[in-house]
């Protein structure tokens, strides 16, 4: 598996874009919270002023998956800001799928995304891993990510919509 | 107490800029701050910016004791979930100690929450340190849960070198 091209995600790819973060979510135990649609993809991937940008790793045909797939990788990404110190890259989503592994799609994925974030001067890349997926922690401190919850205490929170509702009545 | 809750304007980078790093102090790390008041005005105001902010202003008669009528801050920006779509991350949320305990803080989260309805967002995100207790405690009044303990998801960072050397494909 020599061949595979890495580019920007187009509007016709949000179907396969949607199978990988479903298939992402089943390998978390998550594919139930998976409630986002191809047309929600759509509108906010593709619109004026697009909340995330995609790259897709692509194999020509005769090297589709087994159930006829090209589009085999991919990275979900948008800017986020820091007030210490600027702009960073926060990396949502990066998913190769199995069959496909080992021929160094990931990394060259994670290599486009860092140049990419050196590019439009982002003092650094973030993420979220869950503490049990060890290979992909290994993965990423291979390459020098630092664990933030671990070493400075950061907790991440969330709200949901209804009680954003409720908060933002008061 | 009377305050209003407003979004920031150009003018208001000198006070955000402060209380940046009246916040950084409280969380012990005021030495890591690189952002200048320049740069906030260029990141936050500028035709594609990469944050917004909204202020919480005293009137002239109950300004603080250094003379200062912009009392609290939030910066917030837009994100995406792969599982749900839009989401707004609030980055800052700050008051100044002595106009505490008086429903600023609140407010101000209500003013991200509804800014975050209006544009199609489905939840509000953030990350708390773990030993500050006051701040754990007003967020699960407010119905919030700790996606790090429950989930166990850790927030991770790429940065300096290890960003440039991954840049290169270096391993």
């Amino acid at each position: 598996m020599d061949k595979f091209i890495l580019r920007k995600a187009e509007p016709k790819d949000v179907s396969d874009i949607l199978r990988l973060i479903k298939e992402l979510a089943k390998f978390e135990e998550m594919e139930e919270q998976v409630v986002l649609t191809e047309k929600e993809l759509l509108e906010d991937g593709f619109g004026d002023h697009p909340f995330y940008h995609c790259v897709v790793a692509e194999v020509p045909k005769d090297k589709q998956s087994l159930e006829g797939y090209t589009v085999v990788g991919f990275a979900m990404y948008y800017f986020t800001y820091d007030p210490w110190i600027g702009k960073l890259l926060y990396l949502e989503d990066f998913y190769v799928m199995k069959e496909f592994r080992g021929y160094g799609m990931g990394s060259e994925i994670l290599k486009m995304l860092s140049e990419t974030a050196v590019k439009t001067r982002c003092s650094g890349m973030h993420f979220i891993v869950a503490e049990w997926n060890t290979s992909s922690i290994e993965f990423y401190k291979r390459r020098g990510a630092s664990d933030l919850s671990h070493e400075e205490g950061w907790r991440l929170y969330e709200i949901d919509k209804c009680n954003l509702l409720k908060m933002s009545s008061k | 107490m009377d305050f209003t809750i407003r979004a920031a304007t150009l003018e208001d980078c000198k006070d955000i800029s402060r209380m940046i790093l009246e916040l950084a102090e409280h969380e012990k790390v005021s030495d890591q701050i690189k952002i200048t008041q320049r740069d906030l005005e260029q990141d936050g105001f500028s035709k594609n910016p990469f944050f917004h902010g909204i202020i919480a202003e005293v009137p002239e008669h109950l300004k603080s004791r250094d003379g200062h009528t912009k009392v609290g801050y939030s910066l917030y920006f837009y994100t995406y979930s792969s599982w749900k779509g839009r989401a707004v991350y609030m980055e800052d949320l700050y008051v100044m100690p002595e106009f505490r305990g008086k429903g600023i803080g609140q407010a101000l989260m209500a003013k991200v929450s509804q800014l975050g309805l209006a544009a199609g967002c489905n939840q509000l995100n953030f990350t708390v340190l773990d030993w500050n207790k006051s701040s754990l405690d007003f967020y699960r009044k407010q119905g919030c849960w700790d996606v790090t303990s429950e989930l166990g998801y850790h927030c991770m960072r790429c940065e300096g070198d290890a960003l440039e050397h991954l840049a290169q494909g270096d391993l």
